[in-house]
């Protein structure tokens, strides 16, 4: 099994579901009293991303959702500075933190290509919890519904004190060699974000990247990976 | 039924195909094998964050629910949900304004309970509206008690008309299709109910259907064979925005293989990001657009000759005497050596033969010319093919607006006016054209007071090119017609057989539908139990149909739901007063305009109860208010919502369903097991009219017509405290499906269970077959001592998956009766009408004078001895028409341009034009959502201003503006009542996604209010950005347009000024 992530960017209509779907199966804090910059999302930072990217040509403005998340590079520079081997690569060619091993130097943030890599910014979250408002709705998650936890905890949600990135959902994964849908591509209503399989021949996912249609974000890096992008 | 990892494995496929859900359970076990100790397991729903109500599983594990995801299985949610369906929990559960007990004002407690008077209570009360200082916990026996008091006082002074439900669209997504127990309670008490946002969102596009192709109440009457599609013409309608998953993933699926896109907004949405060509015309203008698009396709030979013959009235004679179509009874047929067709029918022009023709004959009709026909009262009439007086009536209007801007192109004309970039726009018109474009429908409405005409226009665009019920463009979805027969018979009144221009091709409704009951297919729900008017009681004082009489008398036609109506009766006791209102699952005072003025209403009435989630705007001026408890925790029954193309049925299981089923089976008791599942002490509206109909009958107030209620409505069904047991409402709901026929798997013809709809996932796709079968309903037949027998339909029920769907296109809709053009639309043509009958007849009925009257040159509408707005050719008479300020008798305010509004004038007026947030908007029951609040970008709640239009003003990006109405006539208003203009704040983004003489601010995030219990989560996300009044119904007038009764918040105009910062 050999597992690709196609984004189709002229299919995505920035609706967010992705992110949605991310932040509520990996526990990922949200901070919902601060107030920041405009045109930034409200997050302190996310695993996966849709930035609405506005130009203006003339008169005529443009817009394109661009979807962001760990490309799972070939060539894993991330790896490679990690002092502690918290971050290593599954047999898939999936790139992935150990929360345990993970001291949070950092390293990997800088080294990331991409940006694509971050520390659950603790300081914020810590505060978001105090805030009233989530204090009341924390309440709730005593009958059901998860804030800020993994509804399947798993040893890659989210954790204060390690670096955190996309996982491609690796925690669904059975080990039986069958490829997993990660949560974004289940909810994704416009099948922008697809996940295959290239040693599937039938996989639509693959066949776009076996045709060349999708292609890696970045070429010119030489990291390659996991991710491919139609209509970049 | 909880699962380990060990039984699913054991169980594997057998299971997960009983659970609705092939291979879930083998995920759920691989997700269990990380944490083996974890059990499992996920039960079909159906999402109740918007109406789209898609499919959706609900992932329990170690017993709690904790996420939600799509069930694929269903048309609505085959690749997925968006992000409000995935934060269904930050809704239910994780709400911090929650509504968790009821609640009512202490005076009405101390009144329900003899202490005080009611004049001394109601003293009290009207003091605290708009503030929650006063509100008490109270328990449900107290609550109920307030309700059927006050009730009970209405009945016994004869005043039960004075009793009303207020609901808004979303109203019904509150519990089991609540509509259905609410006009139920409506019927049996005798009060009304309004669904109040029809005017303000949605009526004017409905009414433009209805005058069309003859349905379109709702975003879920007619579907877009979007995989056909080669082009799309999208006026005004964000389809991408607006993120009803059922439609969007099939929009960008055309896209995506390459079909154009002209979006025509004053904004540039998200739907635009795509657009192959964006045209910001200036707001209100579009019916001339759309008038270009038809010229051109008329000039150039686009329109589709064999379809407008077949399908449309375009080949009708219309007497240019009255302006009506000539009918086959009225010719002297004799003369032409043809004889009287035996069957009713229009006439046409038979240019092989150069004489007329019923419009039954099998012949090519004229599609344009002017003729003579000789009448049997022997008199000669002009008469012009309907579709000539289109081409006519298109020409003057474009003619005229030339003129105005002195040049001699129409298309350059149109520009003009438009205030849009001419190549654009021939750009444009060759792509609708040539690609014979469809409209994406959608749900809301621009809300100018041309709308209905704007939907006319784009329905006669769609004819033109052949793309309505047609492989490609639109279908009818039939069953709905049934469920919508009120429209049918109170307001476009077809009725009277005598009357032939309303009827549908000389058949009432009630025959229409009887005489082609097999194509029109229809679900046939019944509830259990009839009521009053299902045993012969006369209709109900209901405030909507006299409103809609009065209405009439002064110039207002097609009126329906219109909640203006309300403030007519409760400030000015016109025609008579209401006093109780019951509010259900709706946040009317930020919906309507002017909000402020909404506001008197409930200030005025003498009781207002609501039943909701969590509190909101409206919740501040309740006396009473009851808890609902969440949609994940509710089983309901659910029809398919908007978007959806196949005829369904669907159920809305709780979470907890399968555990709660075994539990039963073991003994446990029905009632007080389901209050342990519950997260609240709340009750459905269903439980809520129950229990109020239990005690009105403990008090002795009967049924309207004098029987129980209990012969009503199920009372017997809920436990003493209230509760419909799962158990309960499981066969209730079995006894709701009792009219319906499947063919099951074994080839017997009988009605579905909700236990076939849990192994389907919840969702039920009906596949006509052509077969019919009569039923006999012993359920009625025994309560109304009389054998009820039912014609309905045999249907094949079918498991969705994407792979059925062209199939499922091709058996429901292309090979339907409807699209062979063997069923007449329900119109009076039968056809599609490019000349609407009802307008022409309706007009001379009303005003006494011709439609033929309408100038078409008259672009102010001054001129015409009809106003142009009545018009049944669409022709563009300027944006705003002198539309009718209810309730101020007020002479026209001096200096203002037109009654009760002004033109915008930048940079100082512009026009407010309201945008729908893409997957952040939602109404009263789902707006305080954490998580969604976080997922939107603060520039969408900014007000964003054009850079010219900043620069004038002073204003760079982030500045802060003050916005208030410009129209005085508003003013004036609040004044009488004095209230304060409502001002509001916004930071200001500076863009060329809008034109220069609007600012565009993101509809319905209303306004946060300080205190206790008022969507905090909502008002922290706003802090900063927006504050005051800062929703849009707040800043324009409470008016109706006299077309349809639309509300017209589109043509609100607003002062702007800068402010140095909040």
């Amino acid at each position: 099994m050999r597992p690709v992530f196609v984004i189709d960017i002229n299919k995505c209509v920035g609706c967010r579901a992705c992110v949605a779907a991310c932040i509520v199966e990996h526990g990922q804090p949200f901070v919902a009293s601060a107030n920041i910059a405009a045109g930034l999302p409200r997050f302190t930072r996310t695993r996966t991303y849709v930035s609405w990217v506005e130009r203006e040509n003339g008169d005529r403005p443009t817009r394109r959702f661009i979807s962001h998340l760990c490309f799972h590079c070939e060539k894993t520079p991330c790896l490679e500075v990690c002092p502690t081997h918290a971050t290593y690569k599954t047999p898939e060619g999936v790139v992935l933190v150990d929360k345990d091993k993970c001291v949070g130097c950092r390293y990997c943030i800088m080294a990331c290509p991409y940006g694509m890599r971050f520390m659950p910014p603790a300081y914020d979250f810590l505060k978001a919890e105090k805030n009233p408002v989530v204090k009341d709705a924390k309440a709730g998650t005593e009958y059901g519904g998860v804030m800020f936890k993994p509804p399947v905890p798993n040893k890659w949600a989210t954790k204060l004190t390690a670096v955190d990135k996309c996982t491609l959902c690796y925690h669904r994964y059975n080990g039986d060699g069958k490829i997993w849908t990660p949560a974004c591509v289940e909810t994704c209503p416009t099948g922008s974000r697809m996940f295959g399989d290239l040693d599937d021949p039938k996989d639509p996912a693959a066949d776009l990247v076996r045709r060349g249609v999708a292609k890696h974000a970045e070429p010119a890096r030489g990291t390659r990976g996991l991710v491919y992008c139609v209509g970049l | 039924m909880s699962i380990s990892r060990r039984d699913a494995l054991k169980l594997g496929v057998t299971v997960g195909v009983v659970g609705g859900a092939s291979g879930l359970l083998l995920k759920a076990a691989a997700e269990a094998s990380k944490t083996p100790t974890r059990q499992f397991y996920s039960v079909p729903s159906i999402c109740g964050m918007c109406m789209g109500q898609c499919a959706i599983y609900i992932d329990v594990v170690d017993g709690k629910p904790v996420r939600i995801r799509s069930n694929t299985n269903a048309p609505t949610s085959a690749t997925g949900i968006c992000a409000r369906g995935v934060a269904g929990t930050f809704n239910t559960w994780l709400n911090p304004d929650a509504i968790k007990k009821p609640m009512a004002r202490k005076a009405l407690v101390d009144w329900v309970q003899g202490k005080i008077s009611w004049e001394e209570a109601k003293r009290q009360i009207s003091q605290n509206r708009g503030s929650f200082d006063d509100m008490v916990e109270i328990d449900w026996n107290t609550a109920i008690e307030i309700i059927a008091k006050k009730l009970k006082e209405l009945a016994d002074n004869n005043e039960r008309h004075a009793f009303m439900f207020l609901f808004g669209a979303w109203g019904p997504v509150a519990s089991l299709r609540s509509a259905v127990p609410i006009s139920r309670f409506a019927d049996t008490f005798g009060g009304g109910q309004i669904m109040f946002d029809n005017p303000y969102c949605t009526y004017p596009r409905y009414l433009g259907h209805w005058l069309t192709w003859g349905h379109g109440h709702q975003a879920h009457t007619v579907c877009i064979d979007y995989d056909s599609v080669d082009a799309f013409l999208i006026v005004r309608r964000n389809v991408i925005g607006a993120g009803v998953v059922s439609e969007t993933w099939r929009f960008m699926k055309a896209v995506s293989k390459g079909a154009k896109l002209v979006v025509i907004s004053p904004v540039f949405d998200e739907t635009a990001s795509y657009a192959t060509v964006w045209l910001p015309v200036k707001p209100g203008t579009d019916i001339a657009v759309l008038e270009a698009f038809m010229k051109y396709i008329l000039d150039n030979g686009y329109y589709v000759e064999p379809y407008l013959q077949r399908m449309t009235n375009a080949p009708f004679l219309i007497k240019l005497s009255d302006g009506l179509p000539l009918l086959a009874t009225e010719v002297a047929w004799d003369k032409y050596e043809l004889s009287e067709p035996t069957t009713f029918a229009y006439v046409v022009w038979n240019p092989a033969a150069n004489k007329p023709a019923p419009d039954t004959a099998p012949i090519r009709p004229a599609l344009f010319g002017e003729y003579e026909v000789e009448l049997k009262s022997g008199e000669r009439v002009k008469v012009k093919t309907a579709l000539q007086i289109l081409k006519d009536w298109v020409d003057a209007n474009l003619d005229a607006l030339a003129k105005k801007h002195g040049v001699s192109d129409y298309m350059e004309a149109v520009a003009k006016e438009a205030d849009v970039n001419v190549d654009d726009l021939r750009r444009a018109a060759e792509i609708v054209a040539r690609y014979r474009a469809v409209s994406s429908i959608g749900w809301h409405d621009p809300r100018y007071s041309n709308s209905p005409q704007t939907w006319r226009a784009i329905g006669i665009l769609m004819a033109l090119l052949g793309r309505i019920q047609q492989p490609g463009g639109i279908f009818l979805l039939t069953h709905l017609i049934m469920p919508y027969a009120t429209i049918y018979n109170t307001v476009l009144r077809y009725t009277d057989k005598a009357n032939p221009y309303k009827t549908i091709r000389g058949l009432t409704f009630s025959e229409y539908v009887s005489a082609y009951a097999e194509a029109i297919y229809t679900i046939p729900l019944a509830p259990p139990l009839p009521g009053p008017s299902d045993r012969g009681a006369p209709p109900v004082r209901d405030l909507r149909r006299v409103f809609e009489a009065e209405a009439e008398k002064r110039g207002v036609l097609y009126a329906y739901d219109t909640v203006q109506a309300l403030y007519e009766s409760v400030v000015h006791g016109k025609p008579f007063r209401v006093k109780v209102i019951f509010i259900i699952a709706s946040n009317p005072i930020p919906q309507i305009g002017n909000s402020k003025l909404v506001e008197e209403i409930f200030r005025k009435v003498d009781l207002v109860i609501i039943h909701d989630i969590q509190f909101n705007d409206s919740a501040a001026f309740a006396d009473v208010i009851l808890p609902d408890i969440p949609y994940l925790e509710r089983m309901d029954l659910s029809l398919p919502g908007p978007f959806t193309p196949f005829p369904a049925i669907s159920v809305r299981f709780p979470w907890y369903y399968e555990e709660y089923m075994k539990r039963i089976e073991q003994g446990e008791k029905p009632g007080e097991l389901d209050k342990k599942y519950r997260s609240r002490d709340g009750r459905t509206i269903f439980e809520v009219l129950l229990m109020t109909a239990r005690r009105l009958q403990q008090l002795g107030v009967k049924a309207r017509d004098g029987t129980e209620w209990s012969q009503n409505m199920p009372v017997g069904m809920i436990t003493e405290d209230g509760i419909f047991p799962i158990a309960n409402l499981r066969m209730f709901i079995n006894a709701v499906f009792r009219r319906i026929r499947i063919i099951d798997e074994k080839g017997e013809v009988r009605q579905p269970t909700v236990d076939d709809l849990y192994k389907m996932g919840g969702y039920m796709i009906l596949v006509p077959t052509g077969r019919r079968v009569v039923v006999v309903d012993e359920r009625w037949s025994q309560a109304l001592g009389r054998e009820v027998r039912v014609g309905v339909h045999v249907f094949r029920p079918v498991k969705y998956s994407i792979e059925l769907e062209a199939l499922l296109w091709r058996q429901i809709h292309y090979n339907s009766p409807i699209t062979a053009g063997a069923v007449p639309l329900p119109t009076p043509s039968g056809r599609v009408e490019i000349y609407s009958i009802n307008l022409a007849y309706d007009v001379k009925r009303v005003f006494g004078k011709s439609v033929m009257s309408i100038d078409p040159s008259d672009l102010e509408g001054k001129r015409s001895g009809v106003d142009p707005l009545f018009s049944p050719v669409p022709i563009y008479a300027g944006m705003a028409r002198p539309d009718y300020m209810w309730a101020s008798n007020l002479p026209p305010t001096e200096g203002i341009d037109i009654d009760g509004l002004v033109e915008p004038a930048p940079p100082k007026r512009l026009l407010l034009v309201y945008r729908h947030g893409p997957y952040t908007h939602t109404h009263s029951h789902t707006q305080n959502n954490l998580l969604l609040n976080a997922l939107t970008h603060d520039e969408l709640l900014t007000a964003w201003i054009h850079p010219d239009t900043a620069a004038a003003l002073g204003l760079k990006e982030g500045d802060y503006i003050e916005v208030r109405p410009a129209a005085p006539k508003v003013a004036e208003q609040l004044k009488r009542f004095n209230v304060q203009l409502p001002t509001a704040r916004f930071k200001v983004h500076v863009t060329k996604k809008v034109r220069r003489d609007i600012i565009a601010i993101y509809h319905y995030w209303p306004v946060p209010r300080d205190g206790k219990y008022r969507l905090r989560a909502k008002a922290e996300r706003l802090a900063g950005i927006r504050s005051g009044w800062s929703d849009d119904n707040y800043l324009g007038p409470l008016l109706m347009t006299r077309l349809g009764t639309a509300g017209a918040m589109g043509n609100t105009v607003v002062e702007v000024s800068k402010v140095g910062g909040l």
